[in-house]
């Protein structure tokens, strides 16, 4: 429904004057902002860094002050049940990075497989948390493929793009959750604009066939933003990848609620989203959770014009 | 079977017998009965609440709904004083030696013209009546008032009036003495309006020139209003012109109006039928041409109201009536092959039949049908999406009005609704696959009888006392879920159709004292309890047409709300200025809100993301009216504090609700200065609407995710207003059918940019180390100018 409140606010608010104000905010609870995920085939990997005060500087912002935020004096102790594994702690230039993501915990042995399950407990001085995940069974897509994008006005950029299709098949029981991310060539996986979720709530045991939107970098620091007109859309020539990954409803109530907490939004019609993390502190506050992904990548070229 | 009888107990009953049992002590002299109806001579409307005063008894009655009156009085000669305000009153010689039947018209003209009238009711009416937070809104005066875009609106002039607050700039949402949206039992025909708003809350669905009485009763309840914790605002349509046809409409900067009635049986038999519609997309369409991307986006709304009555005798009339009403949002974008279509609105129908079974018994048989239905339409390229909600009802009822003495005046009836809510239900087409997961309707029965007795003890003395038991049985299909440790729902039992799922009952007793200090003050005190049994369930700061009528559940208790009230109440200057103070508590069990981390998802039942807690207000009212003359007009000021608890929010930690609001003024004043010019201006202010702000931001995903903390912690700045309208009569004198007036209006005269809502946005980058967080406040209207011309004919 998102999108129809933002178009209904849009048509709205034409007439509406903003300004800027100054709010005085208290100070934010002090909280481990963990994300922390495993794949099939993957080691775990940990994010942890510390929650700021709302209006906080952001030191420039640059993803050298994110590293500085990070929480590095942890012991993080994951177990599949069978193995016992306590992440080592990576330094800044072996963080597992994707662009403004990063990873500065892994596991040594543990690695993810489908249908496993996975406890992590986490803690520092101030802080003590512990949750745990599984990685469901895989939810293969049927095909992907590309179709040029519909109406292309007669210019030379909306003809080479195209949308990017998917034929899924839903398992008849319900309840089958997904991740999904996209790219191009050698970029990073993202969502797009940070909605990533589908579920079958809708179609359980259908075939459903939907456009795949261009994965997006939320914040393309320090990038220029493509044209208005390309997004969604992948390029002739390129190469594209999709991550289909199957969740349990943890995670998905994890993603849900983040997504919808993302900042920058507003309005009459937003109302505040607490995160619904599947971690629990015993010691301070915890944000964030553990996802288990059970990963598909596929890909296609698209040929060029 | 659940009860909620504790309260009060069965004392209640034996005080409500022994008080109706003292209405026989008026039977020991025979009594002769004078009865009619009261009506506008020009048009035979009746005259909601005119009064015919006894004066050597000092005592008097007030026209019912349908416009019947009825006094018992020994044997002997009466003078009668037939009032209303806006009309001339009328003194009759009555000689009574037999029972009489003595049907009144009466013609406007009077005291003062256009004066602002929120109690059509005859004079003294504020400190002679138990009746507390009662108000009467006389709807041909405030169209005087400045409007916003020049639409009157009767819920505009209601949000001015102290212990109610509007919900935000603009909006016609109201929330009265701390209750919540879903409150308020708006009826309209007695018919139940579900979502009362067009335009996402900025146009009631009322249109003005439809509607005959308004009455809000926001503390004191009497006992044949139940079914809502907080108000009732009960809209009456006109019947119709009796004598003549006659048409009148307005056309307006957004939207137009016309009116058309008359007879269909000279005295006999009337109609009325009203129509609105708004046009900016009919306006802009032609410029818009078809190849532009958006071609084919806009918004609007109408309205239908129609009614016909037939009067086959003094004894028997029958009324159907009924409104229509749709707001239709479109929008498309070629380029991406979307395209939404939003249809939403009310329908209603009511059939009533007035029969007088004697002069001393009347009663109103009442058929009722209501509607309201929202869809949504989404297609992009091949995939289309649906979702859809609503909820149904068909009602009967019966109330007799039983006119005992001039002392005693009993209201009985009972009543039946079959409820069928439609919860957010979804479906999707995708190529050749169509999928449907529907949720399952649910659907219950509302019972509920009552008795009310309006006693004057003597002359000091006022008691309303009433009771009110009613009663609500759920019944399938409906599956009771349980959510298990993996966040996913088990499934505990299914319910098959009509098979009883839950009863719930409850006694609403409802009392109303009033004790004459003297002629021109008084001291009123009331006591009511209310249960509600379906709830709204809003996860918005603002009301939306998405928003989900559900039932009370297994899982979903009814609400109840305890009310008490104390007031003063004084007159001055022979009823010219009318004053009174009053302070209440609510307490509000059962509340509902949605937990902390709730987002809508699709075809999941809203009560599985449900919390239980309860919510209290308190406050005081201050009211200051001048009611006659050039001048006039009121200061309203409240002071008030509106809270909520909830085990399952922030720890159990007591919040402000929304719209608690600490200080309230409206300030309304008229001044006629000729026939031909009249003025008016509101003015309002009110403290900041209480709101949710993040505290903390973390990075997650490389997203910057917004932290919350306590709940409506933080304040918009307060909110204040002046509107200015100005009305001209071209031709005040002219004797010719055809008249009409022009009102200027400025809304927001000093365009004071109010709050609306506040957002974070990112602001600057990091590329150039300035990226930082910026408050943001929108504020949607500044000064609005307005014009409206209205004809009749």
């Amino acid at each position: 429904m998102k999108p129809v409140f933002f178009w209904i606010a849009a048509f709205f608010f034409v007439t509406s004057c903003e300004k800027d104000i100054t709010v005085d905010l208290p100070k934010a609870t002090p909280s481990l902002v963990v994300h922390a995920q495993i794949e099939p085939d993957s080691f775990l990997v940990v994010s942890l860094t510390r929650n700021s005060d709302y209006f906080a500087p952001f030191d420039g912002g640059s993803l050298q002050s994110l590293i500085n935020s990070t929480v590095s004096n942890a012991t993080i102790i994951a177990s599949d049940g069978t193995i016992t594994d306590t992440l080592e702690a990576l330094t800044p230039d072996r963080f597992v990075l994707n662009h403004y993501t990063f990873f500065n915990y892994k596991s040594k042995t543990l690695k993810g497989k489908f249908k496993g399950q996975y406890s992590i407990k986490i803690s520092t001085p101030e802080f003590e948390v512990s949750g745990s995940t599984t990685i469901p069974d895989s939810l293969p897509l049927d095909s992907i493929w590309w179709e040029p994008k519909l109406n292309p006005e007669n210019d030379t950029l909306n003809r080479q793009l195209v949308r990017l299709m998917y034929r899924y098949v839903d398992p008849i029981t319900p309840g089958n959750l997904v991740r999904l991310f996209s790219k191009r060539n050698s970029e990073a996986f993202w969502s797009s604009d940070f909605r990533s979720l589908y579920e079958d709530a809708l179609i359980n045991g259908g075939t459903v066939i939907f456009p795949i939107r261009r994965g997006k970098e939320p914040r393309r620091f320090g990038l220029e933003n493509p044209p208005r007109e390309e997004n969604g859309f992948f390029r002739r020539g390129d190469t594209v990848f999709v991550k289909w990954a199957s969740i349990d409803r943890a995670t998905y109530d994890l993603w849900r609620t983040t997504e919808s907490a993302d900042a920058g939004g507003g309005g009459p019609f937003r109302t505040p989203v607490y995160i619904q993390s599947n971690l629990k502190a015993t010691k301070g506050a915890v944000v964030g959770g553990f996802s288990g992904y059970g990963t598909l990548y596929y890909s296609l070229i698209v040929p060029s014009l | 079977m659940k009860s909620n009888s504790n309260f009060f107990g069965s004392k209640l009953f034996l005080l409500l017998v022994i008080s109706l049992s003292l209405t026989s002590s008026g039977y020991a002299q025979k009594k002769l009965t004078i009865s009619g109806y009261i009506k506008e001579k020009a048009t035979g409307e009746s005259l909601i609440g005119a009064t015919v005063f006894v004066k050597e008894v000092n005592k008097g009655a007030s026209a019912n709904e349908y416009g019947f009156y009825s006094l018992s009085l020994n044997p002997g000669q009466y003078f009668l004083v037939v009032s209303y305000v806006g009309f001339k009153t009328q003194i009759i010689r009555v000689d009574l030696t037999k029972d009489y039947r003595l049907n009144l018209e009466m013609e406007p003209g009077a005291i003062t013209q256009k004066e602002i009238t929120v109690s059509a009711r005859k004079a003294d009416e504020n400190t002679k009546d138990a009746a507390m937070g009662r108000v009467d809104l006389d709807i041909e005066q405030i169209k005087s008032l400045p409007a916003l875009f020049g639409e009157v609106d009767v819920l505009r002039i209601i949000q001015l009036l102290p212990g109610v607050k509007t919900s935000g700039e603009g909006s016609t949402g109201f929330y009265v003495r701390g209750g919540g949206p879903d409150q308020n039992l708006i009826l309209l025909d007695e018919a139940v309006v579900y979502n009362a708003s067009h335009l996402f809350g900025f146009f009631s669905v009322f249109n003005a020139d439809a509607i005959n009485g308004t009455t809000l009763i926001k503390g004191g309840m009497p006992a044949q209003y139940g079914g809502r914790a907080s108000s009732v605002l009960n809209i009456t349509m006109k019947e119709g012109n009796m004598k003549e046809h006659t048409f009148e409409g307005g056309v307006g900067l957004i939207a137009s109006r016309l009116t058309a009635q008359g007879p269909i049986v000279k005295d006999k038999s009337s109609y009325i039928i009203s129509g609105r519609r708004t046009y900016i997309d009919a306006l802009t369409a032609p410029f818009i041409p078809s190849t532009n991307n958006f071609s084919g986006s806009g918004y609007y709304f109408y309205d239908l109201n129609a009614k016909v009555n037939y009067k086959f005798s003094d004894k028997d009339r029958l009324f159907l009536s009924g409104y229509f009403g749709r707001d239709v949002f479109n929008f498309a974008n070629k380029e991406n092959g979307f395209n939404i279509n939003i249809p939403w609105g009310n329908a209603t129908g009511t059939l009533r039949w007035n029969h007088l079974f004697s002069n001393k018994l009347f009663m109103n048989a009442t058929a009722i049908y209501s509607n309201y239905q929202f869809s949504s339409n989404i297609k992009q390229t091949i995939f289309e999406f649906n979702f859809d909600s609503g909820i149904e009802n068909f009602g009967t009822k019966v109330d007799f009005d039983y006119f005992a003495s001039v002392r005693h005046q009993i209201k009985f009836g009972a009543q039946h609704t079959y409820h069928i809510f439609t919860p957010s239900t979804s479906s999707a087409r995708t190529g050749e696959n169509t999928f449907s997961q529907a949720l399952d309707k649910l659907r219950a029965h509302e019972y509920a009888a009552y008795v009310n007795h309006t006693w004057d003890v003597n002359d000091k003395i006022q008691l309303n006392s009433g009771l009110r038991v009613s009663g609500f049985s759920q019944v399938g299909p409906y599956t009771q879920l349980q959510v298990n440790a993996r966040n996913e729902f088990d499934t505990i039992k299914k319910f098959g159709t009509n098979e009883p799922v839950t009863n719930y009952w409850g006694l609403e007793p409802r009392f109303t004292l009033r004790y004459q200090l003297n002629s021109a003050s008084s001291i009123k005190a009331s006591v009511t309890r209310n249960m509600q049994y379906i709830h709204l369930a809003s996860n918005s700061g603002n009301s939306l047409p998405t928003d989900v009528w559900v039932p009370s559940t297994l899982r979903v208790k009814p609400q109840i709300a305890i009310q008490y009230a104390l007031g003063y109440f004084r007159n001055f200057k022979e009823n010219t200025y009318e004053a009174s103070v009053e302070v209440y508590y609510k307490d509000l069990q059962n509340q509902i809100d949605f937990r902390d981390n709730y987002t809508p998802q699709l075809n999941r039942p809203a009560e599985m993301d449900f919390v239980f807690g309860r919510g209290w207000a308190y406050g005081a009212e201050f009211f200051l009216k001048k009611r006659t003359g050039k001048f006039t007009g009121w200061i309203g000021y409240t002071l008030s504090w509106a809270m909520r608890q909830f085990p399952d929010i922030m720890g159990g930690k007591v919040f402000p609700y929304r719209f608690d609001r600490r200080h309230d003024l409206s300030v309304v004043a008229a001044y006629e200065l000729s026939k031909k010019w009249s003025f008016a201006g509101t003015f309002v202010y009110g403290t900041g609407l209480a709101f949710t702000l993040p505290t903390g931001r973390a990075f997650i995903e490389g997203q910057i995710v917004d932290l919350y903390a306590d709940r409506n912690a933080f304040r918009l700045a307060p909110y204040h207003r002046m509107d200015l309208a100005a009305t001209y009569v071209p031709n005040p004198d002219s004797k010719k059918k055809f008249k009409s007036s022009w009102t200027f209006a400025l809304y927001n005269v000093y365009s004071r940019l109010n709050p609306y809502f506040v957002y974070f946005e990112t602001a600057g980058s990091p590329a150039t180390n300035d990226l930082r967080l910026q408050a943001k406040q929108v504020s949607l209207f500044p000064i609005v100018p307005s014009v409206t011309w209205n004809f009749k004919f």
